[in-house]
């Protein structure tokens, strides 16, 4: 549905995909006739309490960006600070978790949550002690507790720095990334932070200490930079 | 060898003006007549070359045709003359660099930010539409873009961060996109400052042609700074205050 138009841009036509939601300010240029209103703000459908709280709990994980939605019939071209984009379709459905703040666009099709990456295996260990230890961690990382997850048919367009590479996930090929070039993952795949660091090893790790291991089956997106969005 | 741990000399670099093969990021002019060139855009040059600045030491040949192309006096501050013979490469920030042809006394507005050099055959216009300069004529100009530019042909609309530039087109007129404001809470949410970011755009209309750069960063907006300072002083009081009390909540809000 979207298409790549160069490295950093990506065009949909909203005739054949319906209403886009996508980042405040993507938006390059359009033809035809598109719409743009906030996307979840009070009194736009939906509950206003719901909308509010919603919001609310959102601004506080740290997983939200203003978005907008795109409806209408025409032509819209999306890009992002000079970033590259990456589109990633789910013709047969699927659940694809990102950053908010990797996260360009998607069409109406796909759900958006806020998901707990501890719960995926943080890698912590089980309880409230786990639990803890796993939010240490990603603040150590700068990977959130908490990352969004869109599940359903469709398809998004994610960005990153210094372009993508996509890896392959089986059950028999587990991969390990660096968590800060970790962009999104396709498909069950289970992350699972893991620290190299110890009271024995403590300063002379050679620099990579923290690793996230990527298990399951699907596609693991890693950008070609430790650039951070 | 590839190209991009190629050594260069002035015999292999591109005769006739062209980008460093294998890099968008730079661009080599052959240097016989003088250009007009942004501050800074320098990179590096071989052979004998001055580079003057507009406001200060110009004389007699020189001083004359600056005075016939240059007419941007807002502008006069960020372009240099350089004149000689040689080699003369140019970057940008790590920019993709372009050269554009305008042919047949053809006309093309451009944002002052992103025009890196142009040949004296051009005339410099101060532009309308504040931040962009129009450049008329017959010959070869260089502008750099955040990722590559798209060309697009009218009816567009256009993020106005984006827009490099238009030719022979009419000039933009701004569009408004508030259909969503029509229920009461939706007007209250306006009034406290939910908007969709995407609201403004330049509607172009007519023939013509449209630049557009990969993304909505602007590559410096000290020109729009400067033409809005340029125009303070005629203001009352009253329109001081509205405009200071503009700016404090537009700060507000990106905190």
């Amino acid at each position: 549905m979207f298409t790549k138009v160069n490295g950093k841009v990506a065009s949909i036509d909203l005739t054949r995909s319906g209403p886009v939601i996508a980042r405040r300010g993507a938006m390059l240029f359009y033809t035809g006739q598109v719409f743009f209103q906030p996307h979840q703000i009070p009194g736009m459908g939906g509950s206003m309490m719901g909308g509010l709280a919603g919001m609310a709990g959102r601004m506080m994980q740290g997983e939200h960006e203003a978005t907008m939605v795109a409806q209408g019939n025409g032509t819209v071209h999306y890009g992002f600070r000079g970033l590259e984009v990456e589109v990633v379709e789910m013709p047969q459905g699927g659940e694809l978790r990102v950053e908010a703040s990797r996260l360009l666009a998607y069409t109406q099709g796909l759900q958006a949550s806020i998901v707990s990456t501890a719960a995926s295996g943080g890698g912590g260990g089980g309880g409230l002690m786990g639990a803890l230890r796993s939010a240490a961690s990603g603040v150590a990382t700068g990977q959130g507790m908490f990352t969004t997850q869109l599940s359903g048919v469709g398809a998004a367009v994610i960005l990153g720095h210094g372009g993508f590479i996509t890896l392959q996930v089986a059950p028999n090929r587990p991969v390990t990334v660096d968590p800060q070039a970790f962009a999104a993952a396709l498909g069950p795949v289970q992350t699972n932070l893991r620290s190299t660091v110890s009271l024995r090893n403590m300063g002379r790790t050679g620099g990579e200490a923290f690793q996230l291991d990527c298990t399951g089956q699907g596609v693991v997106y890693v950008q070609a930079s430790e650039h951070r969005l | 060898m590839s190209e991009l741990d190629t050594v260069w000399n002035p015999h292999t670099l591109p005769a006739g003006g062209d980008n460093v093969p294998g890099n968008q990021y730079s661009y080599c002019i052959d240097l016989i007549k003088p250009w007009f060139l942004s501050k800074g855009a320098m990179i590096a040059h071989y052979g004998q070359m001055t580079f003057t600045s507009l406001q200060q030491g110009l004389q007699g040949q020189l001083l004359h045709m600056v005075a016939q192309q240059f007419s941007a006096p807002l502008y006069l501050g960020d372009y240099v003359v350089a004149e000689g013979h040689g080699k003369l490469i140019i970057g940008d920030r790590g920019n993709d660099i372009n050269a554009y042809d305008l042919e047949d006394n053809g006309n093309l507005t451009i944002r002052a930010a992103n025009l890196l050099a142009f040949e004296p055959n051009l005339a410099l216009q101060q532009s309308i539409v504040p931040g962009f300069v129009t450049l008329i004529g017959t010959g070869r100009f260089l502008a750099s873009s955040n990722g590559p530019v798209m060309f697009v042909e009218p009816p567009v609309r256009v993020d106005p961060e984006a827009l490099v530039g238009w030719a022979d087109c009419p000039s933009p007129s701004h569009h408004y996109d508030q259909a969503w404001v029509t229920g009461f809470v939706a007007a209250a949410g306006r009034a406290f400052g939910v908007s969709s970011g995407e609201e403004r755009q330049f509607d172009f209309t007519g023939s013509g042609t449209v630049l557009v750069q990969s993304s909505e960063k602007v590559l410096d907006d000290q020109h729009v700074v400067r033409s809005i300072t340029g125009q303070l002083p005629g203001l009352s009081a009253g329109g001081l205050h509205q405009i200071n009390a503009q700016i404090q909540q537009q700060l507000g809000q990106q905190q």
